[in-house]
């Protein structure tokens, strides 16, 4: 294993360790898995997420080709999901969702994810 | 003239002297048993050497903010829902989660889970407690009946408690105390968010630092005061009080949770 990977490994540990932690208090705190796409052509996601008391700071695919995103992002009075990114060759991601099961240790979020012009169905539960 | 006058003063002797007599015949208030104490003066929390006793029921269910009247069953369910804005000065996301967890009846309740309460709900689980002081290490023990008979260890030594940021967070936290004249104050941080820190699901994040107030103004009262620091949660500081009766002689029962849902 070269020292590199070595490195990116102990990182990535670490982070996941961080964020192992968040699992309760804020709805949104924590990692997500699921995947998006149209039947037949799902690509898996994983999308870490810390509420700072204003922002959420988050993560779309943690690694390498992470894409990072900051904002409010969650609309208590319906428990609305709302992300904007941009991804790695420029494209600009929409992510609307619907929090649900809130008092569920694996809450899910389901709704569209747009990258570019198309929209497509996610759903991911929460770690 | 002078005899008439004379019979009106000891008329009204008489009268003075009957209403003196019927208040002197009523029961006297009964006078507070005074603040125990260890023989180096400190405030003894626990029973006196020689017998026995513990802390039993809280005067209020839950925390809500000092000031505020709010009415709620024993398990922290709010009376009227419209009410759950002023228990405490929530977030946006905090308040709409509280009143989630309150109107699906605290149906998520991690204690349903046999998880521990922790923090200030320690004092509302069932069976009562003792806080018992260890000077040999240093330490205050807070010994619990019920919520699976845990206890809390305070550092009495000088420490403080740590940066949440920096730490693991853990069900109990990190805690340390001091003695500020006969009060004992608790800081506490470092708390994971994977339990309710109250009846009736106040929310928290793993920012919250508590500091709580221990105090025995007399014998059978233990007074409480806990201020709830978490900016990630709360739009400010806010503290809650209430006092806990003592119950004089006995011990604190156990009462495990895996008993109950065997039960």
């Amino acid at each position: 294993m070269s020292l590199r990977v070595k490195c990116f490994a102990v990182v990535l540990s670490l982070v996941l360790a961080v964020v192992v932690q968040s699992q309760e208090g804020f709805p949104l705190d924590g990692t997500w898995r699921g995947e998006w796409g149209p039947d037949g052509g799902k690509s898996a996601v994983v999308i870490v997420m810390k509420w700072d008391g204003k922002n959420v700071n988050g993560m779309i695919n943690p690694g390498p080709n992470v894409v990072r995103f900051s904002g409010p992002v969650l609309e208590p009075s319906d428990w609305s999901v709302h992300i904007e990114a941009q991804s790695r060759d420029g494209q600009p991601i929409v992510i609307e969702a619907k929090l649900a099961d809130i008092g569920s240790y694996n809450r899910t979020l389901t709704g569209t994810w747009k990258q570019g012009a198309v929209g497509q169905p996610f759903k991911m539960a929460r770690e | 003239m002078g005899h008439l006058r004379f019979a009106l003063l000891v008329l009204v002797a008489a009268l003075v002297g009957c209403a003196d007599g019927s208040d002197a015949g009523a029961p006297a208030p009964k006078a507070a048993k005074p603040t125990p104490r260890h023989p180096d003066g400190q405030v003894r929390f626990d029973a006196e050497p020689g017998s026995r006793g513990y802390w039993g029921r809280a005067s209020v269910s839950s925390l809500f903010e000092k000031g505020v009247q709010v009415a709620m069953d024993e398990k922290g369910l709010l009376a009227n829902i419209a009410d759950a804005p002023r228990v405490a000065p929530f977030q946006p996301w905090a308040l709409a989660l509280y009143e989630y967890r309150q109107r699906n009846g605290l149906k998520d309740d991690p204690t349903r889970a046999c998880i521990a309460p922790s923090g200030p709900r320690h004092l509302h689980t069932a069976g009562g407690f003792r806080i018992v002081r260890d000077p040999t290490y240093d330490r205050m023990y807070i010994l619990f009946g019920g919520g699976n008979r845990n206890w809390r260890v305070v550092f009495m030594d000088g420490r403080t408690p740590p940066n949440p940021e920096e730490v693991s967070g853990t069900y109990f936290g990190h805690q340390a105390g001091h003695w500020e004249g006969d009060t004992l104050v608790v800081e506490s941080s470092g708390y994971n968010s994977r339990f309710w820190f109250s009846n009736g699901g106040l929310p928290h994040t793993e920012a919250l630092r508590l500091t709580e107030r221990f105090s025995r103004p007399d014998f059978d009262t233990l007074k409480y005061e806990v201020t709830v620091d978490d900016p990630l949660t709360y739009t400010r500081p806010w503290t809650a009080e209430w006092t806990v009766a003592w119950v004089d002689g006995g011990e604190i029962a156990e009462q495990f949770c895996e008993d109950r849902r065997d039960g």
